[in-house]
């Protein structure tokens, strides 16, 4: 079933489409606000106050454009809010933070907690867009179409969220020596 | 983190960080970094290559999928239909609330227009309308031309118009209607050299009626009294006379 077909049958009231939405996008809004907010539990909130937000301002979509961009557009402004009303409020003691799990167990693990740690440091707009293009699979003009920018200015936030990131590998020693040995002349 | 700005990065490096963001972007394959010669010159650069290749490896682990929590498509679709149930209820709410005041106002503009008389039926509506002063102000407006208004001959004309109004109780008494007669002048017009103080009284006391003289007796007598005691209080206000 096409989007502009589930859309209609949403509009229409039907339930077996309004679940078909909700099965097809929950998996990418739900692991992009994890990625987003770092917390299992407001990602969780933050899915529900999506997908309500998708099924209100349905009649708004343009037929003409891909679903996917427009909910994970949807996805990003609602992690944002969420993320501005978490630093306004008090701080939770850390020991009631529910971050996700991200002890590392082994080499690849704690490399893969670094990077997480490293892209989690990274500025808003730059962590958002290495989240979409990296961990989400979302193309530059898919990207542009979600936070509602030109694509190039999505190329230069991404390459330069790259270039921290690698540059943080760098400082944190993350480099294999024998690696680095091969291009040494 | 304190990364380095773009700025702060040698032109130099510019080709070499183009093909790492290639690679990165799936669209060079990685050995084309290891073939740069700029490499073996530049210490950063290097440095960036190996971690690119560091970061390539550790790429397909971020992307895992997160396990979806339970009952999060139920929660989703609960959460919808309650909120379109409240939307639903919310218009319906408005709805009626729009028809209920619309039915208000049609009654309440059928009461009025049932409630005002028609023009035929009561032509003595009195109406703060100027059209509807009575005829003796329509007379006296201003017209172009006509003379200015003077408060002494208004007075004079409603003393008339009270006399004429009053006729039918004043005939009877004779004389006194020529009593009122003298009231607009004697207060507006020219002052009259004062009477002796008995005589003018009593003499149009005994010119006047019966009648009259039995409705202004009272007027007299209170006066004289009232003048009395305006005396008397006078004397016991008196400087001189302190109270005991």
């Amino acid at each position: 079933m096409t989007d502009a077909v589930i859309v209609r049958r949403c509009l229409a009231g039907d339930p077996g489409a309004t679940r078909e939405l909700v099965e097809r996008f929950q998996k990418d809004v739900y692991g992009l606000c994890v990625r987003l907010l770092g917390h299992h539990q407001d990602a969780e909130d933050v899915t529900q106050e999506v997908f309500l937000r998708v099924f209100r301002s349905l009649g708004r979509w343009d037929a003409t454009r891909p679903l996917r961009p427009w909910v994970l557009g949807i996805a990003v402004n609602r992690c944002r809010t969420c993320a501005g009303r978490r630093s306004r409020g008090p701080e939770l003691a850390d020991y009631l933070h529910e971050a996700p799990d991200r002890r590392p167990g082994d080499d690849s693990a704690e490399l893969t907690h670094e990077i997480r740690a490293a892209v989690d440091g990274l500025r808003d707009d730059y962590r958002t867009v290495f989240v979409l293009f990296h961990e989400r699979g979302q193309s530059y003009d898919e990207i542009a179409e979600v936070i509602g920018r030109p694509v190039g200015t999505v190329k230069t936030w991404l390459h330069r969220a790259r270039l921290e990131l690698l540059d943080h590998l760098r400082s944190r020693g993350l480099v294999a020596e024998e690696e680095a040995k091969e291009f040494k002349v | 983190m304190n990364p380095p700005t773009p700025e702060l990065i040698p032109t130099a490096c510019g080709p070499t960080l183009a093909r790492i963001q290639s690679v990165l972007d799936g669209a060079t394959l990685p050995d084309k970094i290891a073939a740069d010669p700029h490499l073996t010159a530049c210490e950063s650069c290097r440095g960036r290559a190996r971690a690119t290749r560091t970061l390539l490896a550790a790429l397909p682990a971020l992307d895992e999928p997160d396990t979806l929590p339970i009952g999060l498509t139920g929660a989703i679709l609960a959460e919808v239909k309650s909120d379109r149930r409240a939307r639903i209820r919310r218009r319906a709410v408005a709805l009626v609330g729009s028809l209920a005041a619309a039915v208000a106002i049609v009654v309440w503009a059928a009461t009025r227009s049932a409630g005002r008389p028609s023009p035929d039926s009561s032509p003595e509506i009195v109406s703060p309308r100027p059209d509807h002063i009575p005829a003796l102000a329509s007379t006296s407006a201003p017209t172009p031309g006509s003379r200015p208004i003077r408060i002494g001959d208004e007075l004079a004309r409603a003393g008339g118009a009270i006399r004429e109004s009053s006729r039918e109780l004043t005939d009877p008494a004779g004389a006194a209607s020529q009593v009122f007669a003298t009231l607009p002048s004697s207060f507006f017009l020219k002052p009259t050299p004062p009477p002796t103080p008995t005589e003018p009284v009593a003499r149009s006391l005994a010119e006047i009626s019966e009648v009259a003289k039995t409705g202004l007796e009272p007027v007299t007598g209170s006066a004289q009294k009232a003048f009395a005691r305006f005396l008397r209080d006078v004397e016991a206000m008196q400087p001189g006379k302190p109270k005991s």
